[in-house]
Formats: structure tokens, C-alpha cells, sequence
């Protein structure tokens, strides 16, 4: 019964990615340059959302082209692992040391339940293979509001503390870190109210119960054309470049160092061995240069700047000790493991 | 005259052999999947997304959506024959059905399902045609608040089901709101009741409570007789519905089909919620309320028309705004997405063949599901005449894949039996089940939804009497508290009278 | 039937009382709106209240009338069933759901429900026939495999 968004959200810096997605076109170089073996027999992809959330889509997106294409001839299935927060899927693809048939969806939920639970760390136990979709946020308040830019927003939410209402999806999603971003960087105190999913908290923003709220791109155009919602800020590091989206500041330069995303990715069991990694490194290259996945790829506002195998450790490792420092100040983030 | 326009330019689209085709699949999958345990119709038509990838959009929504509502037809079969809610809205059919089953009265029950079923959504359909847009603004007026109240509504309901003392109804409640207390709390993200445990911190899923509580039960209990179950039989005139029971259940279906459609709208409730609802007030507005939890044709027929109504109310605010208002819809929405159309606002008036269509080929749909379901109505209940016994293995076996399913971890088989352990404990300690079932469902849309209020109010309790529909909500919660503690009072009041009469006369 | 009325009451209780402990280091408010603890306390204390009532008013009725409970050899075949049930999702990790699947209908059917061996072997096909060609072929939910991958 969970909306689907909620579970969904991951996130990334622009920064590291900028330069990474330059190595688009050179990442299928050393990839097939290195030793590849491909599995035999279907392969697994789990994922910790229930059919319909959006790594749900894209995974079963990606797997059909994948197979389609001839890309991967061995067949994919999409499986749904839910519960604990993605930690069941995460637990079951740990437990496949060295599997060649399985890799699991990487998501924000990797990464924060971890944090906000209190349990180890997941992400540095698996192997990592690519990040290779990413999704940018926008602000938007509602369309009778005073507030025609960021700079209002935080001076309004000065006026009075927690005086200004967002609605978003659970505690410890992204809508939750981005308004905790948001009050850091203002210094100001909003009130967070959380919903059961995005599609609720979406639904109280357009009942006219809260002022502000945390959308996708492909979320929040359709409500701007209807004059249901006003665009105050992307999220993103520079502007997007679309038609669409090109006029939107971004929060730096609105001087708000907000800069927050959700990505997503592959990443194998541990001890995966090279041989394979390099299989799925091949396979993600040729995929994101198929015009099939461009075409879904730019029709929801999405990017996929591919974070080779190489680099995703290391990447990862910088996206947790982001999660981190936001759980941190949201006071969400547990030390200890709790029984 | 536009929507009649509009709609008629919907039904060129539908009617197209490729659509009609598409249609019947659609229904005839949902008529299966729906009657799986476990597997509910939204994790049916995510499983069959990837089929529809190679589609035009309007007929990979119109077989998708079909699967939506053709569940809610197919989840009466399981329910009332074997009492295995086959999807999480047919629980409350499950309560009387399967007692209506039990004193041969299955093909009643069914046909009546089926004649609810299609009259609340055709009914609804034709709601969604004229008044898309007026109630996409209704649904929004409800939020936390309204939310709030109704769940209270419901819970204050608990006490007056089951057949037996009210306390053991209410201690039923109790257990059940303990049970949806455990997991994560969504307000604050801290883990309750979950004893470290990883598969409790999401809490603990519906469907392995209803399939455990329901139906495991129900077998443990039959398996008590030595004796070989005779199967029960039915004889083919008492399969069909007679005109005494149309009579009996017309009313129920328009009530329950209204509830379920209004309920159906708001985008945090359901089809389960739905259905509760309609059965509890059911139960108040029917002639023998003691009649339901043992067989209550009209309580099945109720139930039936709120989760078919519901499942199309619920197409309101994802086709006017973009916004799921049940699990099906998201999934419907995650469709769409991926056929490259942007939901939200602009869709009915960007992409009207699409949404016209979708429209119109749920009058199809619904009307392949009566022709499907009315006639083999008596078939299906001619199941029944195995014996039981050989249906048994089957039962528990398909339940448990089912539970499986759900989310592919033995953890939920195990919840489910460890369910079913309880809820045999349950029938033989005379305890009803429903409440427990109810309560599970309330319970977190009732904690969620208050602190949700008050953290909107800034603290102010006034948000439950300054909006409209939550003054109006609060006004029938007090009525329904007042009304049976007035009519004590008052009966009291008419026995001491009558005595002190009595004792002037002596 | 008045023992199974105390004992329901006292488990609910207990219930109660280990919900309310349970949670009792959670915020019962956290600034405008209940904490965490705040449902949990009141399901608990109203579980308490309720279990009293049941307990008081179970003590207070004097007729002895006969609870539900089945024969003796009615509850081995209760028994029986749950135990093949829990049984069988032990092994599932082991053999595979559907090797678990297929011994416990045979279980049941031939040793707890002791009906003929052809009818039971027929049903038993049929019953995991259905599970695999629905739920493994049709939705292509993968099931547990055992150590022998089937």
C-alpha cells in the first residue's frame, strides 16, 4: 500500500558526475578491452520496491532493451524483493557471495537505512558495477503564493519558526534531506509533514494544505502548465538545458547551496569477479547508447551519465557520506546498531 | 453535451477489434489474478507491464486497467468459497460469503458479487464521465483531517461486529491495531516492536494477516472433524438469485457502490478501506444486522459494489491530476510514464482519445465481466462439490506461494501460518476475526493521518471542526457514539416508567 | 469455555503490557504532533482495560458451558496440519518450494486425511501443477530452489 515514490528516491552530486559523463562515449573502451565473461542461464535483478516504484520501471525498462537488443542474451528477471526498507533485497544479494546471477538495483534506500537504522553499511560489502540514471528535483510552492523565489521562501520561513509548511514522503526520504538541506543552508525551521508516499503528499500540496514541496521534473511540469504549482528552484547543479526546464534556476544561483538528486545503478554481490563486472560494465555502456533509452531517458526529464565500474566505489562512498551528513543534521542518523 | 461527445469518440476507440481484444484479456487476467491469493491486482498488472511495452498506448492502458477492476470480480471467487481473501478488498466478502458457502449458497453469493459489481461500475464509469473534473476538487478537499476521522469512524464501528460481546470484538481491535503498531513509524522513522528484526521494519504486510486469519484458519478448523467433510451440496435452482434476495440487496448495492465510489476518489484511502466502510454501515442501515458474520447476502453485495466502485472512483484523481489514489493506479501511472505520457493536469484535455478510451472500454470491460462471471457463477461453485478434502492440500498450498509472492521472502509464509495458528486460537476462544482484520487496515491511515493533522495545525485540535467535510465527519462520529448509548438511556428511562406504573396500579 | 475466557484475557494483558514497555524509550510528543510512543501507549493501556473486563466479567459468570475445543483425535489432525504446514516451510530453503510442496500434500493426504493413493497423487499434481504454472511460468515469480535447483 506504500506509494511508489517513496521508497524510490536516490540521490547524487552533480559535481563528480559532470566530468564521469564525459566518459560516456570512452566508458565501452576499456570495458571491452578487459577479460568479459558472460554468466550463463537468467539473471536476477532484485530490487527492494514493489512492482510499479520507479527503480522498479527502470530496471524492467532496462532489462527489456537489454534483451531485445541482444545485448545480454542470458534472460533478466526483475525481481521484487521488498520489506526492511530495500535491506531484504540488499541481504539477499549479500548472501550470493560470488553469484554471477544475480545484481541488485542500487537505490537512496542502499545507503540511508542503513544510517537511519542503526545497521552496517551495505553498500561497500557489495561489488560495485555502474550508477547510470539520475534525476534531478524542483521546488515548487503553490501558484497564488507571494513567494516568487528562494530568497522569499527563507525570508518568509524567517518570519516565524516552522511557520511554513512542506509536504513530502516518509522520514528519511529525499523530500525529507532536501528540506533539511533547504534549512541549513537558510538557516530557517520549516515544518515537515510527512505523507505515506509522494502521491499523498502530493495530493495535500494540491489540496492547498502545505506551502512547499520537493517534485520530480516530470512531476512538476504538468502541474506548472495547469497553474497548480509555481517552479521556484532546480536542485541541480547547473541548468538543465531542455526547452522546458532551461528558464528554472538553479538554488546556487539563486545563492543557496542546495544541490541534491536521485540516481540509480547495478552493483553485484560481493567477490563478483572481474570478468563478469566487466560484462555488465560493457552491457550498461552499449545500453545507455541505445536511442530507445535515450528516448525514455529524455522523455521523463531523467540523465544517464554513466559512473563506469571503476568509479563507482569511490562514488558511492561519496554519495553515503553525503546521506550521512544530512541524516546527521536531521537528527536521523543512529550510531549504533539497535536491537 | 461535450462528455457525451467526448465519450462517443472514446467508444470509436474501444471498439476497435484490437482494443476489444486487449479488453477482454485485460479482464479475463484481472478475473484470474484477482482470485489468486497474495497476488493482488497491482502486483499483477506491474508483473505484465513489461507485455504491454511493444503497444499502442490506449490499449496497454485499457488491458492494464482491466486487470485493475477485473481483480475486483475475481477476488469474490476465492473469498467465498474457499474464505482466502484473493485480494485485500475482498476480505469483508470473505466474513459472509464463505458462510453464505457454507449453507450452499455460493452461486448466490457470487451472482450477487457479480450484479454489485458491475452495477457500482458501471455506475461509477458513468460518474467519471460527466463529473471528472468537480470531484477531482472534491477528493482534494480531504486530507489528513478527513482521513483521520474516517479511520476513527471505522475503528468505533469494530465494536459492533462479530456476533458475539462486544468486548472480545473490541479485544479483537486491539490486537489488530498492535499488529499494524509494529515496523517503522513513518512520522519519525524510528523502528517499533521490531525486535531487530529487518522484514518487520516495513511492519507487517496485510495480505499475510487476512490469508492466515481468514483462510488458514478455516482449514485448521475443518480439519477437526475425523469424519469426511461431506462436500457441500448445491443444488443448481439454489445457485441463481431470487427475486427476494434482489429485493434484499438492491439497496445495499446502491449504498455500498456511493461509499465505495466516494471513498474510491481519495487518494489515501482504497478499496480496502472502501469496502470496510460500506460493510460496517451495512450492518447499521440493514434490516437483520444479526444476520452479518453469518451469511448476510446483502453485507457480501455491499463489500462487492464499494471495492469495484472504488478501484474506478479511484481513476479520478490520477486521470484529473496526476495523482494515484490507490495501488493500482500508481502502477497505471508508472504505465504511463513508461509509454512516454506525462500524467498530471493536462491529461484529459492533451491526450483525450487516450483518456476517453480508457473511459469507454471500462463500459466494455464491465460488461464482459457480468456476461463472464453471472453464468458461471454456478460453475464456480460447483468447486465446492469436491470433497473437502481434496481441496484442502490445494487451498494451503496456493495460499502460501501466494503469500510468497507478495514479497518473494519464506518470512511472509511464515507470518501467514503463524496468522493462521492465531486465528484458529481465535474462532475456538470465540473471538471474531474481522475486527482484527479491520483494525490492521485502519490503524496506521488513523496514527499517520492525527499526527499528520496536528503537525499541519501547528497543535490546534479546531483542524477536526474548522474544515467542512472534517466538521461534518466528527458530527456523524458523535451521532454514531450518541445513538445506541441514547437509545439505552431512553429504554431505561421507558422500563423504570413502565414499572413504576406497574408498581401504581398493584 | 471460562478457562479459555481467563486465558484470553490474561494473554491479552500480557500483550498489552509488553506493547506499552516496548515502547516505552520512544517520544510520547514531539513538538506539535504524538511521537512515536504515543499510539502504542494507548493501544496498550485500552488492551489492559479491555483484558480486565473480559477477566471481571468472565469471573463473575457462573455457568459452565462447553468450549469448542475438539477430541482428542481431532486435535492431533489440528496439530498434524500445523506441523506438516511449519514442516514444510522449514525444508523450503532446503529441497525447494516445490519438492516442499509436493511431499506436504502427500502428507496430508495420505497420512493425516488417509484418503486413497491415486486420487491423492492425482490431486497433489494438479495442486502443484497449478502453483507452477501460474505463479513460475505465467508471472515469473521465481520460487526457492532446493539444493538440487528444482
Amino acid at each position: 500500500m506504500t506509494a511508489t515514490r517513496a521508497e524510490t528516491y536516490s540521490c547524487l552530486r552533480r559535481t563528480a558526475l559532470f566530468a564521469l559523463g564525459a566518459t560516456l562515449a570512452l566508458a565501452a573502451v576499456p570495458g571491452a578491452l578487459r577479460a568479459q565473461t558472460a554468466p550463463t542461464g537468467p539473471i536476477e535483478i532484485t530490487t527492494g520496491t514493489s512492482p510499479g516504484g520507479t527503480p522498479d520501471v527502470l530496471m524492467r525498462r532496462a532489462a527489456k532493451i537489454l534483451n531485445e537488443q541482444k545485448i545480454i542474451t542470458n534472460p533478466l528477471l526483475v525481481q521484487n524483493r521488498t520489506g526492511g526498507s530495500w535491506m531484504v533485497a540488499a541481504n539477499f544479494v549479500l548472501s550470493k557471495k560470488g553469484d554471477k546471477n544475480v545484481v541488485l538495483c542500487i537505490a537512496q534506500p542502499i545507503l540511508t537505512t542503513p544510517i537511519t537504522q542503526g545497521l552496517p553499511t551495505v553498500y561497500d560489502q557489495l561489488t560495485p558495477i555502474s550508477m547510470f540514471i539520475q534525476g534531478d528535483l524542483v521546488l515548487v510552492v503553490q501558484p497564488s503564493s507571494p513567494v516568487k523565489n528562494l530568497k522569499e521562501l527563507v525570508a518568509l520561513a524567517a518570519q516565524r519558526e516552522r511557520g511554513v509548511k512542506v509536504a513530502g514522503a516518509q522520514s528519511g526520504s529525499t523530500d525529507h534531506m532536501v528540506a533539511g538541506l533547504l534549512e541549513k543552508a537558510g538557516n530557517i525551521k520549516l515544518n515537515y509533514v510527512p505523507f505515506d508516499g509522494g502521491g499523498a503528499a502530493q495530493a495535500a500540496f494540491l489540496g492547498g494544505n502545505v506551502e512547499l514541496m520537493t517534485l520530480t521534473p516530470s512531476e512538476a511540469l504538468p502541474l506548472v502548465e495547469s497553474d497548480k504549482a509555481r517552479i521556484i528552484a532546480i536542485l541541480s547543479d547547473t541548468r538543465r538545458t531542455e526547452p522546458a526546464l532551461k528558464d528554472i534556476p538553479t538554488a546556487r544561483e539563486q545563492g543557496y547551496d542546495v544541490v541534491w538528486g536521485q540516481s540509480w545503478g547495478l552493483a553485484g554481490p560481493p567477490d563478483l569477479d572481474a570478468g563478469t563486472v566487466a560484462f555488465w560494465d560493457d552491457a550498461i555502456a552499449k545500453l545507455v547508447a541505445t536511442p530507445e533509452w535515450q528516448a525514455s531517458i529524455k522523455d521523463n526529464f531523467l540523465r544517464s551519465e554513466v559512473v563506469p565500474a571503476a568509479e563507482a566505489k569511490a562514488h558511492l562512498a561519496k554519495l553515503h557520506q553525503e546521506h550521512l551528513a544530512v541524516l546527521r543534521d536531521l537528527g536521523l542518523a543512529k550510531a549504533t546498531p539497535v536491537q | 453535451m461535450d462528455a457525451l461527445a467526448s465519450l462517443a469518440q472514446g467508444f470509436e476507440v474501444a471498439l476497435t477489434p484490437t482494443n476489444l481484444l486487449f479488453v477482454f484479456i485485460g479482464v479475463t487476467l484481472g478475473q484470474i489474478i484477482g482470485a489468486l491469493p497474495g497476488i493482488g491486482p497491482s502486483a499483477g498488472m506491474a508483473l505484465l507491464l513489461p507485455v504491454t511495452f511493444g503497444l499502442e498506448p490506449v490499449t496497454a492502458l485499457v488491458m492494464l486497467s482491466g486487470i485493475m477492476y477485473g481483480g475486483m470480480y475475481g477476488g469474490t471467487l476465492t473469498s467465498v468459497l474457499v474464505n482466502v481473501p484473493g485480494e485485500a478488498a475482498s476480505v469483508m466478502t470473505a466474513v459472509d460469503g464463505h458462510q453464505l458457502a457454507k449453507q450452499g449458497r455460493a452461486g448466490a453469493a457470487l451472482s450477487v458479487s457479480a450484479i454489485g459489481s458491475f452495477l457500482a461500475g458501471i455506475a461509477a464509469v458513468t460518474a467519471l464521465v460527466f463529473l471528472t473534473p468537480a470531484l477531482s476538487a472534491f477528493a482534494l478537499s480531504f486530507s489528513a483531517p478527513e482521513y483521520f476521522l474516517l479511520a476513527l469512524l471505522g475503528i468505533t464501528a469494530t465494536a459492533s461486529l462479530g456476533t458475539g460481546s462486544p468486548v472480545k470484538a473490541m479485544i479483537a481491535a486491539m490486537l489488530g491495531l498492535m499488529v499494524a503498531l509494529v515496523g517503522t513509524d513513518p512520522i519519525q522513522g524510528t523502528s517499533r516492536l521490531t525486535f531487530g528484526s529487518l522484514e518487520l521494519l516495513e511492519g507487517i504486510d496485510f495480505l499475510p494477516v487476512a490469508i492466515g486469519i481468514f483462510g488458514i484458519a478455516e482449514i485448521l478448523v475443518s480439519m477437526e472433524q475425523s469424519q469426511h467433510v461431506e462436500p457441500i451440496r448445491t443444488r443448481l435452482r439454489e445457485m441463481w438469485l431470487t427475486a427476494k434476495d434482489w429485493k434484499d440487496c438492491r439497496m445495499a448495492i446502491l449504498r455500498g457502490g456511493s461509499i465505495g465510489f466516494v471513498i474510491g476518489l481519495m487518494p489515501g484511502a482504497g478499496p480496502t478501506v472502501a469496502s470496510l466502510l460500506s460493510y460496517v454501515v451495512e450492518k447499521k442501515a440493514s434490516k437483520h444486522p444479526e444476520k452479518f458474520g453469518r451469511g448476510a447476502l446483502d453485507g457480501v453485495a455491499a463489500a462487492e459494489a464499494a471495492n469495484n466502485s472504488a478501484a474506478h472512483g479511484a481513476l479520478v484523481p490520477m486521470l484529473a491530476l496526476g495523482i494515484p489514489g490507490s495501488a493500482s493506479t500508481a502502477v497505471l501511472l508508472a504505465a504511463l510514464v513508461l509509454l512516454g505520457i506525462r500524467p498530471g493536469p493536462q491529461l484529459l484535455t492533451d491526450q483525450s482519445d487516450l483518456v476517453w478510451g480508457l473511459i469507454a472500454s471500462m463500459f466494455v470491460g464491465n460488461f464482459m465481466l457480468l456476461i463472464m462471471n453471472l453464468p458461471l457463477a454456478p460453475l464456480f461453485a460447483s468447486i465446492l462439490r469436491i470433497p473437502y478434502d481434496y481441496l484442502v492440500p490445494g487451498i494451503l498450498l496456493i495460499s502460501l506461494v501466494g503469500a510468497y509472492a507478495t514479497s518473494l521472502s519464506m518470512f511472509n509464509v511464515g507470518l501467514t501460518l503463524l496468522f493462521g495458528m492465531v486465528g484458529y486460537l481465535m474462532i475456538r476462544a470465540d473471538i471474531p476475526r474481522a475486527p482484527l482484520v479491520l483494525a490492521v487496515v485502519l490503524a496506521q491511515l488513523m496514527e499517520t493521518s492525527l499526527r499528520q493533522s496536528l503537525m499541519l495545525s501547528e497543535g490546534s485540535l479546531s483542524i477536526f471542526v474548522q474544515r467542512p467535510l472534517s466538521a461534518l465527519l466528527a458530527l456523524l462520529i458523535v451521532a454514531s457514539l450518541a445513538l445506541p448509548a441514547f437509545t439505552v438511556v431512553m429504554s431505561r428511562r421507558a422500563a423504570r416508567r413502565a414499572r413504576l406504573a406497574s408498581g401504581i396500579t398493584d | 469455555m471460562k478457562t479459555v475466557d481467563i486465558v484470553t484475557a490474561l494473554i491479552v494483558i500480557a500483550l498489552s503490557s509488553f506493547v506499552m514497555l516496548g515502547t516505552r524509550h520512544l517520544a510520547y510528543w514531539s513538538e506539535f504532533a504524538p511521537g512515536s510512543a504515543f499510539a502504542p501507549f494507548w493501544v496498550g493501556a485500552a488492551g489492559v482495560v479491555l483484558g480486565l473486563l473480559l477477566l471481571v466479567a468472565t469471573l463473575r459468570r457462573e455457568a459452565h458451558e462447553p468450549n469448542g475445543f475438539p477430541d482428542r483425535l481431532g486435535f492431533c489432525r489440528v496439530l498434524g496440519v500445523a506441523a506438516g504446514l511449519w514442516l514444510m516451510v522449514v525444508a523450503v530453503p532446503f529441497v525447494g518450494f516445490i519438492a516442499a510442496g509436493t511431499a506436504f500434500c502427500l502428507v496430508l493426504l495420505l497420512l493425516i486425511e488417509r484418503r486413497p493413493l491415486v486420487p491423492s497423487l492425482a490431486t497433489t499434481a494438479v495442486a502443484v501443477g497449478i502453483v507452477y504454472g501460474v505463479f513460475v511460468a505465467w508471472l515469473g515469480i521465481s520460487l526457492p530452489q532446493g539444493l538440487l535447483g528444482i
